[in-house]
This record gives C-alpha cells, sequence and structure tokens, in this order.
C-alpha cells in the first residue's frame, strides 16, 4: 500500500476540505453515526489527494482546490450516497429528525423527551390492552381487569415524567461532565443511572407482587410489570451506553460550525 | 491502426463496471479508498477520468453485498490525519470477480463481434 508524506496540512486548508465534504454529505438522509463514517473517509480522501498534490510541487491552495474538483460535483455525490442508504439508515434519520433535533444539542432535553416518550408509550400501551380486555379481546393472559390496567397506565405514565425529571437532571450533569471531558465522572454517571433504574423497577415489582393483596391478579401482573421493566430498563441501559460511545466523536464534527463556510456557496 | 491518441474513459462509459474494477485492483490485497483510486490509475494507463467521489457509494454497496470487507485504522503508521477505512475482497467477492471477468469477456466478444476490429 502506497503512502504519501505526512506532510502536515494547514488548518485553513483542512477546514476547506471539510467544507467541501460536508456539502455532499449533509443533505443525505441517513442516521448520523452512519454520515460521519462517510465524513471521515470522504475527509481522509481528500487529504491524501491533496497531500499528493503538495508532493508533486503544487501550493497547498492549489492542491485543495484541484483534490475537491476531483471529487465531482457535490450534489451528484449526494444523490450517489442516498441511494445507498438503507431502510435502517433511513430510520435512524427518522429518529435524528423527530426526536434529537428538536432537543437540540442538550443531553437534558434528548433524555427527558426520550423518557416522556416512553412513558406515554407504555401507558398507550397498556390503555389498549385495557379497552380490549373490556371488549373481550385478546388471549386470556390479558383479559386483567380494566380499573387495575388504568391504574397501571396511570403508574406508568407517572413513571415517565418522573424519570423524564430524573433524565433532565441527569441529562444536565452529563452536559457538565461533557464539557469538563471527565470520561471517568461519565461512565460513573452511567453506572450509577442504570444502578438506580434497576432499584427502581425492582422496588416497582415487589410494590405490585407485594402491596396489593385485593387484587387477585396480581401475581401475573408481577410477571407481566416484571418483564416489561426489565426490557426497559435493558433497553435504556443499552442504548445510554451506545450514546455515550458513538456521539461523541459526531458531535465533536458537528460543533465545528462550518455553516457560514457552508452558506457561501 | 489510427494515428490519434484514444480518447479519456469516463464515468459514464464505465457505467455499470466500477464495482467489477474495485473487486479486481482489491485482489492484489488490502487497501483504502484512495489507493483503489490510484491503482484504477495505474492499470487503466492514464486514461481513466473517473469522479472520485463515485468510488466510495460503489466501495459501499460492494460492502453491503458481503463482497468487501472493511476495516478502520487509526493513525497507521504514525500517520496523523483522519481515521482510514481500508478493505480487502472476502471469498464471495473473488467469486463476484470471476463472474464479473466472465461476463466481460463475454461482452469483449460479442460486441467486438459486430463492430469489428479498428483499420
Amino acid at each position: 500500500m502506497s503512502e504519501t508524506t505526512g506532510v502536515q496540512l494547514d488548518p485553513k486548508i483542512e477546514r476547506r476540505l471539510r467544507v467541501a465534504v460536508e456539502r455532499a454529505v449533509r443533505p443525505v438522509f441517513d442516521g448520523e453515526l452512519n454520515k460521519l463514517k462517510v465524513r471521515r473517509e470522504l475527509l481522509d480522501h481528500l487529504v491524501e489527494s491533496c497531500r499528493a498534490g503538495m508532493n508533486a510541487g503544487e501550493d497547498p491552495s492549489t492542491a485543495a482546490d484541484a483534490a475537491i474538483a476531483r471529487m465531482g460535483d457535490p450534489a451528484a455525490l449526494t444523490a450517489e450516497v442516498q441511494a445507498g442508504v438503507t431502510l435502517a439508515g433511513r430510520i435512524a434519520a427518522l429518529n435524528e429528525w423527530a426526536v434529537r433535533r428538536p432537543c437540540g444539542g442538550s443531553h437534558a432535553r434528548h433524555a427527558a423527551w426520550m423518557a416522556c416518550l416512553m412513558g406515554g408509550m407504555m401507558g398507550a400501551l397498556l390503555l389498549a390492552s385495557s379497552t380490549m380486555a373490556e371488549f373481550g379481546f385478546g388471549p386470556d393472559g390479558l383479559r386483567f381487569r380494566p380499573v387495575v390496567i388504568r391504574m397501571m397506565a396511570f403508574l406508568v405514565t407517572s413513571f415517565g415524567v418522573v424519570a423524564a425529571a430524573g433524565a433532565w437532571f441527569g441529562g444536565r450533569v452529563r452536559d457538565t461532565l461533557e464539557a469538563a471531558g471527565n470520561r471517568v465522572g461519565l461512565r460513573a454517571l452511567l453506572l450509577a443511572t442504570a444502578a438506580g433504574l434497576s432499584l427502581a423497577v425492582v422496588g416497582s415489582v415487589m410494590w405490585l407482587a407485594v402491596g396489593w393483596p385485593a387484587v387477585p391478579w396480581s401475581g401475573q401482573f408481577a410477571r407481566s410489570w416484571a418483564a416489561l421493566s426489565v426490557i426497559f430498563a435493558a433497553a435504556t441501559i443499552a442504548l445510554s451506553w451506545l450514546d455515550i460511545r458513538e456521539r461523541e466523536p459526531i458531535e465533536q464534527w458537528l460543533a465545528l460550525d462550518l455553516s457560514g463556510d457552508l452558506d457561501a456557496g | 491502426m489510427s494515428s490519434k491518441s484514444p480518447a479519456p474513459i469516463d464515468g459514464v462509459q464505465l457505467r455499470g463496471r466500477l464495482e467489477t474494477m474495485a473487486l479486481a485492483v482489491l485482489e492484489e490485497g488490502e487497501a483504502h479508498g484512495f489507493e483503489v483510486l490510484r491503482r484504477l490509475e495505474a492499470r487503466g494507463c492514464g486514461l481513466l477520468k473517473l469522479r472520485e467521489g463515485s468510488l466510495y457509494p460503489a466501495l459501499y454497496r460492494l460492502e453491503e453485498r458481503g463482497l468487501l470487507k472493511a476495516r478502520w485504522e487509526d493513525n497507521p503508521g504514525g500517520r496523523k490525519g483522519p481515521a482510514r477505512k481500508t478493505y480487502r475482497l472476502t471469498p464471495k467477492g473473488r467469486r463476484q470477480l470471476q463472474a464479473g471477468r466472465e461476463e466481460w469477456a463475454t461482452f469483449v466478444t460479442v460486441i467486438g463481434g459486430i463492430v469489428g476490429a479498428p483499420e
């Protein structure tokens, strides 16, 4: 494998190359993680192309312009990259557009919004089960007493609100730790969140199983609630872990604030 | 034979062939995108005029189909700059390359038989 010499590029030249990459990649409707991989690869290509020109005797600015010109029309490249985006990528993009963008860059708002969404979804699911049970639809295991289901929906929705408040506070702490570059603190925050969530879930299960002796189906309720809660807790922990690990480089790139150069055309 | 130098071959003429060409140059060994392009230009005797950006969607399609396997390297050999993605042929990619070569040989034979050799 050949290597161009490690000529260090001027930051202004590298910024120009990044803007060229961004013109092609930003309009692509795909998850930000996939787009970051494309950005990195195209930037690596432009850097090598520019260095090859400089090694051949061109001045850095001319070499950069030539490298960008050889890359081709940004709109055409956008279309070609977009054609290859998978269904999973489009769903990830939809999630970015519907959930993350409205919250801006704040982890606190995003975490609170996600907690409200999940609490609301679980509440809606249980209300739907209750309604179906009233009309006699569904397998026998779903024929819970509707009033208990409604109370469960209220509890789940309340859980969502409490979780949202906790998520907002935890998000503020995370924003502070990230700003300080405290990675140890971030990992500790994640573990504390996972431990707290698990304790809350186990506590809810035990309260349900033991605290409602008048409800004839409480054992069945407890098992169903425990199963849902374990899935919820596992998903939250996994997503939070992935979120910390994978969003950091994305946000470093997006924080470059190339918008002024992009608008200049 | 004509004394005029041959015209460059651009992306429009290469439509549908770029993926097979990428597989062929990767048969030499693992490479990143820029190196793939250099190998294509070297083998093309300077007559290939590709839009360099078009190579990457082709590589992504090949990777998606399991014909290539990719890995990321951070600062290989102390090189400063963005992380580098390198590609290598998979066994499925080698079989697809062989199929691509046979298809091309048939194409050349059939079209060459119609058009005939230059005078």
